[in-house]
C-alpha cells in the first residue's frame, strides 16, 4: 500500500481524529454494500485512492467510478477540495453501457 | 366565413413550414471532420467538463453502432449543464434562483439541473436514505428548479431519459423504444416526496401532478443507438424544445458528440436555434 494510504478495516471509529489538517477515515461502499475503510491525508489525490481501492477489490480501475455526494471525483480532486469530513462516504459505481432493451 | 377559412388554412401552412424550414445537417463540414478525427486519436482522458470526464476507451463507443456508456452520456448531461447555466445568466438569472422569461416571448432560460445516470441507479438500487441521496443536493434546491433531467441506465442494457417538470407539475419518462414504464413514476414520485421531507420537513404535495410519456418520441430503428437518443433527449428537454431527431440523423449527431466533447461544448446546429 502506498505511504498516505493507511488501509484498516475495523478500527475506523477509534481512529477518528479531531485535527482539521490531519488524515480522515473514509469509507468506500458499494451498492451492494461492501465496505473498504482507508485512511488518507486531506491532500491525497482520489486517483491514487481509486487506484488502491481497485487493487484492493481486483477491478480493472477503468470501470469504477467514484462518486461524493452524487458528484463524481476527479483525478485531481483531494479530501480538502471537496471538504470530506473525516467518517463521510465514497460510493463507489461500475461502468453502465446500454443500447437497447430486453 | 370564406376568409376565415383562407386565414385558417394560411396560418396551418406557416407553422408545418416553421416546422420543416430547420433540419438536422446532413453531415459535418471537411475541418469539423479533421477534427473529430484527431480527437478520436487522442489518449488518456479526451476531456473534462464539470465533474465528468471521458477517456479514450469511451470515445471510440461513438463509432458505428457501439452500446454508449456513463461517461458518454453523463459528460452529455454535463455539457446540457454547462449551456444552460450560461444562458440563465446571460439572461441576467441565476443558477438556484429560478428560470428567466426571455425578452420579446422568446421562451425562457430554464433553471435546470441535470444528475448523473448513478442518480436513479442509487435510488433504485439503495433507496434514498441507504443511498444518502439528500446529501446530492446539499447545493442547491431542486424545488426551486425549472426542470431536473437525467439519464436512466434500465437492467444494464437500456438508456433513457427522466425529467420532473417543475412548472408543468409532470413527471417524465422518454424512452426510444416501446416498452413499459414498470414503477419507474412510483419511484420518482418516492423521491420527490422522500426529497421534500428532507429539506422542507413535510410531504410533497401532488395536487395537479401528472406522470407523462411523450407519444411521439423519437424511436430507434435498432438495438445499439438508445444512448444518443437520450443525450438528444436531455439536450431538447433542457430548452422546453420539440424533439428534433430520428433514427436517420444518428450516425451524424454520433460524429457531432465526438466534436462537442472534443470541444467541452454543445454545438450551434439549425435544429438547436430558438
Amino acid at each position: 500500500m502506498a505511504d498516505a494510504e493507511d488501509q484498516h478495516d475495523h478500527d475506523h471509529e477509534e481512529a477518528k481524529t479531531e485535527d482539521a489538517t490531519g488524515p480522515i477515515n473514509v469509507k468506500v461502499v458499494t451498492s451492494t454494500g461492501d465496505e473498504v475503510f482507508f485512511k488518507i491525508k486531506r491532500n491525497t489525490k482520489m486517483s491514487k485512492l481509486k487506484g488502491a481501492y481497485a487493487q484492493r477489490v481486483g477491478k480493472d480501475v477503468q470501470t469504477i467510478r467514484f462518486l461524493y455526494d452524487g458528484e463524481r471525483l476527479g483525478e485531481d480532486d483531494t479530501p480538502a477540495s471537496l471538504e470530506m469530513q473525516d467518517g463521510d462516504t465514497i460510493d463507489v459505481m461500475v461502468e453502465q453501457v446500454g443500447g437497447s432493451r430486453l | 366565413m370564406k376568409r376565415t377559412r383562407d386565414e385558417l388554412a394560411h396560418k396551418e401552412e406557416a407553422r408545418i413550414q416553421a416546422l420543416t424550414k430547420k433540419s438536422v445537417p446532413k453531415d459535418l463540414t471537411e475541418e469539423e471532420k479533421a477534427e473529430v478525427a484527431r480527437v478520436m486519436k487522442k489518449s488518456g482522458v479526451i476531456n473534462e467538463c464539470g465533474k465528468e470526464t471521458v477517456t479514450q476507451d469511451s470515445i471510440q463507443r461513438l463509432r458505428g453502432t457501439t452500446w454508449l456508456n456513463d461517461e458518454l452520456v453523463n459528460f452529455y448531461g454535463a455539457m446540457v449543464q454547462q449551456r444552460a447555466d450560461e444562458r440563465l445568466k446571460a439572461a441576467g438569472g441565476k443558477p438556484g434562483e429560478g428560470g428567466k422569461d426571455l425578452p420579446g416571448g422568446k421562451g425562457r432560460a430554464l433553471d435546470i439541473h441535470v444528475f448523473s445516470s448513478f442518480f436513479y441507479s442509487k435510488l433504485t438500487t439503495d433507496g434514498y436514505a441507504k443511498g444518502r441521496i439528500g446529501r446530492w443536493t446539499k447545493k442547491f434546491d431542486i424545488f426551486k428548479k425549472d426542470k431536473i433531467i437525467f439519464p436512466m441506465n434500465i437492467g444494464g442494457m437500456h438508456w433513457t431519459t427522466g425529467c420532473i417538470d417543475f412548472r408543468k407539475k409532470r413527471i417524465e419518462w422518454y424512452n426510444s423504444l416501446p416498452g413499459s414504464a414498470g414503477d419507474i413514476f412510483e419511484e420518482l414520485r418516492k423521491y420527490l416526496d422522500l426529497e421534500h421531507r428532507d429539506k422542507r420537513k413535510k410531504s410533497f404535495d401532488f395536487t395537479g401532478w401528472a406522470n407523462y410519456r411523450c407519444p411521439d418520441y423519437p424511436q430507434q430503428q435498432n438495438g445499439s443507438d438508445c444512448g444518443v437518443f437520450t443525450a438528444l433527449g436531455m439536450e431538447a428537454l433542457a430548452r422546453d424544445a420539440d424533439f428534433n431527431f430520428e433514427q436517420d440523423n444518428i450516425p451524424f449527431f454520433r460524429r457531432l458528440m465526438v466534436l462537442e466533447i472534443g470541444r467541452a461544448k454543445l454545438s450551434k446546429i439549425p435544429t438547436r436555434e430558438d
